[in-house]
C-alpha cells in the first residue's frame, strides 16, 4: 500500500492563494527526502498526509483507506506516523509515559503502548532517559522522543517534518543513524530545507517549490544536475539549479 | 495513562480527598433539619453540593485540557475519538467529583440513620451536571492558557450555580440541578425540573463538543456560548412559573395504611409509626364523634392540595401520642378555601383554627397547653377553650360548627368566644 495525494488543493483560512493546487504525488517506497525552501509547502503536504489538515479538494489515501471517510479515519491515522516540526513535552509526563501516551492515542491498548514505548525508546537510544520528565530534555533529546512517538504504534509509513531542525551536527549525525536503522521496507518521507541532510541514505529525492514538484529522482540523478565544476558543494548547486534555474 | 501516572500528575487526584471532605462538611451544614428518613430528600439536599463540586471539577478539567493545550497535542491526528481522549484525561477529575458527591450523599444518609439507596434520578442528574461541567472546563482549557482557563472555568460554573439561587423568582434555580427545595415527604421531584437540568447539561455538552472540534476557529467560542445559552434558556422556559419548590405530589399508591374507620395512611418511611397512629385514632375518634366532630373517612399523609374532602391530612412525625393527636386534630379541620389566598373578601378561618385545634386536643384528653403554650395568643386560647369546655355539649357543638363554617368559606366570622 502506498500513500497517495490525488489532485489535492489546500489553502489556509484567510489565504487567497492555495499552498497546493491540484497536486498529485505518490510516496515512493524506501526513504525519500523532501527538499524545498521555506514556504514551499513541505509541512503542509506532510500534515495533509497525516490527516492533521484536510484538503479543500481532492483526496489523500493510503491504499484503500481515505481519512475523509469516517469509517477509515482511525485505521488511516494508525497507518501513518507523523512527526511535526515542533515537539513539545506534555507537562508532568516522563519520557516513557509520553511515548506510551502517544501510542495509546494511536489506538494501542495501555499495556501494548507501554511495552511498545520501551521498544521505541530503545530504537532512538533513549532508554536510559525513560524515567526523566520530558520537560527537562534538551531539544535534540526531545526530537528523539518525537521520533519514538512516531515509531511507537508501528506505522506503515513515516512522515518526518524537519526532524533535524535546530540540531547540532553531532545530533544530526545521530539522527541519520536512527533513520538508517529503520526497516527499509517501511516508506519514510523526511522533509528538510537543508541540503546538508541529503545523503546516500535516501532512495529518492523530491524537490518541492511553491507547491509544485520540481524534481523526482535518485540522489545520483539529483547530484547530476550540478553544473560541471560546480565546486565543493554539488548538492547545493543542484538544488539551486532546480529551485532558481541558476547555472 | 497508568493509574500511578495519574496519581502523580493530576491535581484532581491530589485534591480529590479535600473536595470530598468539603462536600461532606457542606452536606452536613446545609438544611440540617431534614426530619424525615426520605431517601429523595436526603439525596437531593446532599446533591446540592454539586454547586461546589461542579465549578471545582470544571477547574480541574481546564487544567487537564491545558496540559494538552500546552503540549500542542490536541491538534494531532489521533486514532482515538476526541471524546475518548477527553474522557481519559478527565477520568481522575470525574472520580474526584463523583467521589465527592457520593461522600456527601453517604454522610447525609449516615447522619439520618437511613440505610437505603439514594434517589437515582437525583444521582443521575448530578452525575450529568458534574460530567458536563468537567468536560466544558476541559474544552475551555484546550483553547485558553491555563492561567486564564482554570479561573475562568471555575468562575463561569460557580456563577451559573450560585447566581440563580440568589435571585428571584425561585424557579430560576431549578435548571442548575441543585435542588435544596426537594423534597418534603409528601412530595416528589418534578419531572419538569429534571428535564430542565438535563437540557442545560445537553447545552453544556454541545458547547464542549464545539470547542473540542478541530481545526479550531474563534467562531467556535461564539457557537459554544450560543449552545450553552440556548440550553439555559430552554431549561428556564421548562420550569417557568413553577412554585417555590421543584416538586409535585408524591404517588399515593405507595402509602401504607391501617384499616379504620377512620383509615390511617402514612408514607413508607413512617411505617414504623403506623401502629401507634392507628391506636391513637381508635382511641380519639369515638371521643371526637361523640363531641360532634365531623371525622374524615381517612387520615393520610398525602399532599393537602390534592386530597379529596373525605380525607384529613396528617403528618406523623414521631411515635409521641400527644403529637399524633395534635396532627389528627389538624387533619380534622377543613382545608383552606381558595378564596383565602385572595384579598377581595376577608377570611377569618386562620384565627379560628387555633381555637378549634386546642379544643379538639382537650376533648381527646391531651392538655391543650401542649398546643397553645407555644402560640402567641396561648393564654387567650386556653381561656377560651376552658370556657367552651364548660358549656353543655350542644353549645360546644354549635361553637364548633360556627368555627368550622368560618374555615370553609370567606367572609364568615367565627364565634371564637362562646356565646353568653
Amino acid at each position: 500500500m502506498e500513500l497517495a495525494f490525488e489532485q489535492v488543493t489546500f489553502r489556509y483560512r484567510r489565504s487567497a492563494r492555495p499552498v497546493l493546487a491540484d497536486f498529485s504525488w505518490q510516496v515512493p517506497p524506501g526513504r525519500t527526502v523532501l527538499l524545498g525552501p521555506n514556504g514551499a509547502g513541505k509541512s503542509t503536504l506532510l500534515a495533509l498526509g497525516a490527516d492533521a489538515l484536510r484538503p479543500s479538494s481532492g483526496r489523500v489515501r493510503f491504499g484503500d483507506l481515505c481519512p475523509a471517510r469516517g469509517r477509515d479515519r482511525a485505521a488511516y491515522r494508525r497507518a501513518v506516523g507523523w512527526m511535526p516540526q515542533q515537539i513539545h513535552a506534555v507537562p508532568g509526563l516522563r519520557v516513557q509515559e509520553q511515548v506510551a501516551y502517544a501510542g495509546w492515542l494511536k489506538g494501542l491498548s495501555r499495556r501494548e503502548a507501554w511495552a511498545a514505548a520501551a521498544t521505541a525508546l530503545r530504537q532512538v537510544a533513549l532508554s536510559d532517559l525513560a524515567e526523566r520528565k520530558t520537560s527537562t530534555l534538551s531539544g535534540g533529546q526531545l526530537r528523539r522522543v518525537g521520533l519514538a512517538q512516531v515509531l511507537v504504534h508501528d506505522a506503515q509509513v513515516l512522515l518526518l517534518d524537519e526532524p533535524t531542525a535546530g540540531l547540532d551536527p553531532a545530533q544530526r549525525a545521530r539522527f541519520r543513524e536512527l533513520l538508517a536503522a529503520l526497516p527499509p521496507e517501511r516508506p519514510v518521507v523526511v522533509s528538510t530545507h537543508q541540503v546538508d541532510d541529503l545523503t546516500d541514505l535516501f532512495d529518492t529525492v523530491v524537490v518541492l517549490d511553491d507547491g509544485v514538484i520540481r524534481f523526482v529522482g535518485t540522489v545520483a540523478e539529483f547530484m547530476g544536475l550540478a553544473p560541471a565544476g560546480g565546486g565543493a558543494r554539488p548538492a547545493e548547486a543542484a538544488y539551486a539549479q532546480i529551485v532558481t534555474g541558476e547555472r | 495513562m497508568a493509574v500511578q501516572t495519574i496519581l502523580r500528575i493530576s491535581p484532581a487526584a491530589w485534591l480529590g480527598p479535600i473536595l470530598a471532605l468539603v462536600a461532606m462538611g457542606y452536606a452536613r451544614i446545609i438544611y440540617p433539619a431534614t426530619y424525615d428518613p426520605y431517601p429523595l430528600a436526603l439525596t437531593s439536599v446532599a446533591g446540592w453540593t454539586v454547586s461546589v463540586i461542579g465549578p471545582t471539577v470544571a477547574a480541574f478539567g481546564a487544567w487537564e485540557g491545558g496540559r494538552l493545550h500546552r503540549a500542542g497535542w490536541w491538534g494531532l491526528p489521533h486514532a482515538r475519538p476526541a471524546v475518548v481522549v477527553a474522557g481519559a484525561s478527565l477520568a481522575p477529575v470525574l472520580v474526584a467529583g463523583l467521589g465527592a458527591l457520593g461522600a456527601a450523599i453517604a454522610i447525609r444518609f449516615a447522619d439520618a440513620g437511613v440505610l437505603a439507596w439514594p434517589d437515582l434520578r437525583v444521582v443521575g442528574v448530578e452525575t450529568c451536571v458534574v460530567t458536563a461541567q468537567a468536560l466544558l472546563g476541559f474544552a475551555i482549557g484546550l483553547r485558553l492558557r491555563p492561567v486564564v482557563a482554570v479561573p475562568a472555568a471555575f468562575l463561569l460554573m460557580f456563577t451559573w450555580m450560585a447566581l440563580p439561587a440568589a435571585i428571584l423568582p425561585v424557579w430560576l434555580d431549578f435548571p442548575t440541578g441543585a435542588w435544596a427545595g426537594c423534597c418534603a415527604i409528601d412530595s416528589d421531584l418534578a419531572p419538569r425540573a429534571v428535564v430542565s437540568a438535563i437540557t442545560v447539561v445537553v447545552g453544556f455538552l454541545v458547547a464542549a463538543l464545539v470547542l473540542l472540534r478541530q481545526p479550531f476557529a474563534r467562531i467556535q467560542f461564539g457557537l459554544a456560548s450560543l449552545a450553552a445559552a440556548l440550553g439555559i434558556a430552554t431549561g428556564l422556559w421548562l420550569v417557568r412559573g413553577m412554585d417555590s419548590n421543584p416538586t409535585v405530589p408524591r404517588d399515593p399508591s405507595v402509602l401504607v395504611c391501617a384499616p379504620g374507620p377512620p383509615e390511617v395512611c402514612v408514607w413508607p418511611e413512617h411505617r414504623s409509626r403506623l401502629a401507634t397512629a392507628a391506636r391513637v385514632v381508635a382511641k380519639v375518634a369515638p371521643t371526637w364523634l361523640a363531641a360532634g366532630v365531623p371525622l374524615p373517612a381517612r387520615f393520610s399523609e398525602e399532599w393537602s392540595e390534592v386530597l379529596p374532602s373525605s380525607t384529613g391530612r396528617v403528618t406523623i412525625r414521631s411515635d409521641n401520642e400527644e403529637e399524633i393527636v395534635l396532627s389528627l386534630a389538624r387533619g380534622v379541620l377543613p382545608p383552606v378555601p381558595p378564596c383565602a389566598l385572595r384579598s377581595e373578601v376577608p377570611y377569618f378561618g386562620f384565627e379560628a383554627r387555633d381555637y378549634v385545634i386546642a379544643w379538639l386536643v382537650d376533648v381527646a384528653g391531651v392538655p391543650p397547653d401542649r398546643y397553645a403554650s407555644t402560640h402567641v395568643n396561648g393564654d387567650k386560647i386556653l381561656g377560651t377553650v376552658a370556657a367552651v369546655r364548660a358549656l353543655p355539649p350542644d353549645e360546644q357543638r354549635a361553637w364548633l360548627a360556627g368555627n368550622l363554617a368560618a374555615m370553609r368559606a370567606c367572609g364568615v366570622a367565627p364565634p371564637l368566644e362562646p356565646a353568653g
